[in-house]
């Protein structure tokens, strides 16, 4: 999985597989954040508005 | 795949079983069991659930006495080198490295330490060469004392299989180093146990791709074939036999094919 | 006023019906845990598998849960990036089942490897070329994908949509629920098709292996193509199921008319490719390493012989298809689901040959018997307990979360 493993080669097949795994891994965590972080913002808004 | 050092001397090691001279014997096994540490049940009779790593098979042609003929069979693990030297069916699908094709001997490892027991590789091997470790492995208290310390025992829910008895590999190249010569492994320096303990001389070990070494001239014999021939996983255990019937036991033809040392030929 | 936990506007059974209703599930759960401790802690010696069947009922399971999950992704497919909007009415009820069965296939997975304590080699010391190493990753991270698609649904329980944290995060989800759909076909065509190439590039089992494309043998477009075919069946058919223990319509019939539609065609252009693939096979592939084709199918245990092929192709693939792709087959519910029943037995059969005959035909000629396996109770109740779980995950699903959107209109 990594290259200091012992069965770690330099090649192409290495990097797409391994690329693939991060990328959906990534996608799946960024929309993941996203959904998070505009959550809080949208229930902070909210509570400024209950505030007012 | 590992790749060989530019170092190294690459050798290719292969064993040559000559069937008409074997007995059925089962000597090779026994010497195996001892060698290896393989372990055994207290039911040894169900060869699907017990461990060997060299087998041996009863072959019979199937006619009525008088025409009975019986061939045995004894069956390492092949060591394919697999299509094109490096691939062989068990060692690709592996998800875990925990087999490897050594390209420096042409030997399929097997580390059982990293093995988890997906059994893939077993379901790859069309010769059944492989075994699962079902239960602990267990030796009568007083046998313990008789394991071999060259070779580590198996652990329950791993595969093992025949290694070629590589531990002796390793004995004769830390000989060849101190004796300061790392290229010089001879013939007799590396020898398997079931081949030393072969009583008809049936089995011969060596580096098929060395002139000088007996199996390069057994394997080009005439009548020599391997097991399975035709499915491409190109093994490096080779069988001799000048019966037509053994050689077409030990693959699959349909009804217009003859075996490669038959064709064309009346035996 | 207290808020209620179930959904809006629509009825649920008493409690006490609802446990009762769930007690059978639970007592196989049970048995069936009990069983996986038993191997767990004694090993795999506590079934029945053997050196010659080191894939058996386990694997197939796994292959079969795993390629009707498969309604899961190709309806969010359809839902999210084709934009079929009457899809949309299934969709929730989907990606449940989806969840069912894809943590019981890890879970099956985790029982069937002799090192459990090692699983995670797969990742760490992953070899890329391994079929099975793809199957891992992708089944990883694409059960992560699916949890991802329930979070929402299960937040918009009425009495979690009182946070407004939660409520703004369901709708948030459901927003970019697109993106979450487009990794989770990526990795499904992934693995549906690994899982295909399990047995596709097993080039020393000539019942099971395929020339194909690249590194692909043919079997993994195959697999993945079924999966996408049947899986929204199963999905329709479970749905039906629902319907029917509920008492309560819970879609329109024109959403399962469409899925019908859709998988019909599927199914037609996928068993055809399955039966040029079977042709090559028999008379190409095989013939090469000296078998017939009736080599495969003679003097089989099972007696079933050359009607497996016959059952997976023709009754269970083409006939269903035929009956699918005509208006007048999906207008009648019984002849629509008959022919759902029917190709997902065909899938089933698929997944059955690829693992247990590739196994159990002779390779050696002088072993000329086939080998024999049958399932330990360990193995029986292990595969059932999907069944028990997904009873009462689905159940519970139901009860409390908003799954069928026309739910409300369809029972006033």
């Amino acid at each position: 999985m990594f290259p200091f493993l012992y069965e770690w080669s330099w090649y192409l097949g290495q990097y797409l597989f391994m690329g693939a795994a991060g990328f959906a891994i990534s996608v799946v965590g960024a929309g993941l954040t996203y959904c998070i972080v505009m959550s809080i913002i949208h229930t902070m808004q909210e509570d400024e508005h209950a505030d007012h | 795949m590992q790749k060989i050092p530019s170092h190294t001397k690459a050798r290719h090691y292969g064993m040559v079983i000559d069937l008409d001279k074997c007995t059925g014997c089962a000597t090779c096994m026994v010497a195996c069991y001892s060698e290896n540490n393989v372990s055994f049940r207290d039911d040894e009779s169900v060869k699907l659930l017990s461990i060997n790593w060299i087998q041996v098979y009863k072959l019979t042609n199937g006619k009525p006495f008088p025409d009975t003929e019986v061939c045995y069979l004894p069956q390492p693990c092949m060591q394919c080198d697999g299509k094109d030297f490096g691939h062989p069916p068990c060692v690709s699908v592996c998800p875990a490295v925990a087999t490897d094709f050594d390209s420096p001997t042409g030997i399929v490892s097997q580390i059982t330490t990293r093995c988890f027991g997906c059994r893939y590789c077993m379901a790859a091997c069309p010769y059944h060469s492989r075994k699962f470790n079902w239960w602990d492995p267990v030796w009568p208290a007083d046998m313990q004392n008789y394991l071999s310390p060259d070779v580590s025992p198996r652990m329950r829910g791993v595969i093992e299989k025949c290694t070629f008895c590589y531990h002796r590999f390793q004995q004769a190249r830390q000989k060849a180093y101190a004796e300061g010569n790392p290229e010089d492994i001879g013939e007799d320096d590396y020898q398997t146990a079931c081949t030393q303990a072969c009583p008809s001389g049936a089995i011969t070990f060596g580096d098929l791709d060395d002139p000088a070494h007996e199996v390069y001239k057994l394997k080009n014999n005439r009548y020599a074939f391997r097991l399975l021939e035709r499915l491409g996983t190109n093994p490096s255990v080779y069988y001799l036999s000048t019966r037509k019937w053994v050689h077409r036991a030990c693959d699959n033809y349909l009804e217009n094919e003859e075996p490669a040392a038959f064709a064309n030929k009346q035996a | 006023m207290t808020t209620p936990a179930f959904p809006e506007g629509v009825k649920r059974c008493g409690n006490g019906q609802f446990i009762l209703w769930l007690l059978p599930a639970f007592l196989v759960l049970l048995i069936a845990v009990y069983a996986m401790f038993r191997v767990w802690f004694y090993g795999l010696n506590q079934t029945n598998m053997n050196d010659a069947y080191g894939f058996a009922i386990w694997i197939w399971a796994d292959l079969a849960v795993i390629a009707l999950g498969g309604g899961a992704f190709f309806s969010g497919f359809l839902a999210y990036i084709i934009g079929v909007k009457n899809v949309k009415n299934i969709i929730n009820f989907a990606v449940v089942l989806g969840v069912v069965c894809y943590t019981s296939a890890l879970l099956i997975l985790g029982l069937d490897v002799g090192q459990p304590l090692r699983g995670w080699f797969i990742f760490w010391h992953a070899n890329i070329h391994s079929m099975l190493t793809e199957v891992a990753f992708c089944l990883t991270i694409y059960l992560g994908v699916l949890i991802v698609e329930f979070i929402p649904v299960i937040l918009e329980n009425p009495k979690i949509q009182k946070n407004r944290f939660f409520h703004h995060m369901a709708h948030n989800m459901h927003e970019i629920m697109a993106v979450f759909a487009a990794t989770g076909v990526f990795l499904s065509f992934f693995h549906q098709g690994s899982l295909g190439g399990v047995p596709g590039v097993l080039y020393g089992r000539p019942f099971a292996f395929r020339e194909g494309l690249f590194i692909w043998p043919w079997t993994f477009f195959l697999f993945t193509w079924s999966a996408a075919a049947v899986g929204p069946l199963f999905t329709a058919t479970m749905c039906r199921l629902a319907e029917f223990i509920t008492g309560k319509r819970l879609v329109k019939d024109d959403v399962y008319r469409l899925l019908a539609k859709i998988s019909g065609w599927m199914l037609l252009t996928y068993i055809i490719a399955k039966s040029i693939d079977t042709i090559y096979w028999a008379t190409v592939t095989a013939p090469a390493r000296g078998f017939t084709l009736m080599d495969f199918y003679s003097n089989n245990p099972a007696y079933y012989g050359i009607w497996i092929l016959i059952a997976e192709i023709l009754i269970c693939g083409f006939l269903p298809a035929l009956i699918l792709i005509t208006q007048k087959g999906r207008e009648n519910k019984k002849l629509l689901f008959g022919a759902a029943i029917l190709a997902i037995i065909g899938l089933c059969i698929n997944r059955w040959v690829m693992v247990l005959q590739v196994l159990a035909a002779p390779l050696k000629p002088f072993q000329e018997e086939w080998f024999v396996y049958s399932p330990a109770w360990t193995e029986v109740i292990t595969t059932i307990l999907p069944v028990a779980y997904g009873i009462i995950l689905i159940s519970l699903a139901y009860r409390f979360l908003p799954l069928f959107p026309q739910e409300r209109e369809l029972n006033p």
